[in-house]
């Protein structure tokens, strides 16, 4: 099923992107997309009729914007290894982009559940795990896989930690946002 | 206090889990109305995030098959998940 949905979402961010003048993406490292281009999703939202629907669809442009410029773009993961490194230096989550297989995986599993579910942008999944109000003791599965989870003031984000799979991605709500600022 | 509402099916699901504590079984059962198929709940915000909390602590334990993709019970504790979210 995911395989599905990140193929419509690569379909679908063809004919966005084709709709948009090509700035400046030769020279933005994934870094730079992911800290300044994912995050002017609320501008986006009222360019667009209908609140909740341009919300959603800023959400989904920016998110795409930052898989497709930022890692699609790498032909090889030699290419994406040094720009790899630049985005672990900067936003200190290295398990989710310890290679260009993990960080697309992690990024297309979180598009896919913000597509099924609510909207969680990528600067709040990032979010939580750069600088997360709370961390949960691991815990296994039946299959004794392990996960943990992160909780952001917007994002509640589980992985296995062993991996750095996003396995799930929840909006936080702001009373457990507050409560856990205090 | 907010209303959520649950299908009939996703509420029997939590009154029958063991995952979720009794005072939390007994504030739900307590704010539950039935409403044609569904049960509309009057809940605090505060047990519907501990609702929500453990059923994402559920989740990572018994939701997600051998691919990761959501089992059976996933998708029942995404949808409580969903429908106790209080922005």
């Amino acid at each position: 099923m995911r395989t599905d949905i990140g193929h419509s979402v690569r379909l679908v961010l063809a004919a966005l992107l084709a709709l948009q003048p090509v700035v400046q993406a030769a020279e933005l490292a994934p870094v730079d997309i992911l800290l300044t281009r994912a995050i002017p999703q609320d501008e986006a939202a009222l360019a667009t009729s209908g609140p909740e629907k341009g919300e959603r669809l800023a959400i989904f442009q920016s998110d795409l914007a930052l898989v497709v410029e930022g890692l699609e773009g790498f032909a090889s993961e030699e290419d994406a290894a040094p720009s790899l490194q630049r985005l672990r230096e900067s936003v200190d989550a290295p398990e989710q982009f310890k290679d260009r297989a993990a960080a697309l995986d992690a990024v297309y599993r979180a598009i896919g559940d913000l597509y099924k579910r609510m909207g969680v942008a990528a600067k709040d999944i990032l979010d939580a795990l750069k600088e997360p109000l709370k961390i949960d003791p691991v815990v296994l599965d039946k299959q004794g896989r392990p996960s943990q989870r992160f909780i952001g003031g917007a994002a509640e984000v589980a992985a296995n930690p062993s991996t750095g799979r996003i396995l799930s991605v929840n909006p936080t709500s702001s009373a457990k946002a507050r409560k856990l600022s205090r | 206090m907010p209303k959520i509402k649950l299908s009939s099916d996703v509420f029997e699901y939590l009154m029958k889990s063991n995952f979720l504590s009794d005072k939390l079984h007994k504030s739900l059962e307590a704010g539950a109305n039935p409403s044609h198929g569904n049960v509309i709940i009057d809940i605090t915000p505060e047990d519907a995030e501990s609702v929500r909390d453990a059923a994402s602590v559920q989740l990572q334990k018994v939701g997600f098959g051998p691919d990761y993709e959501p089992n059976a019970d996933g998708k029942v504790l995404e949808t409580v998940i969903d429908a106790l979210y209080i922005p």
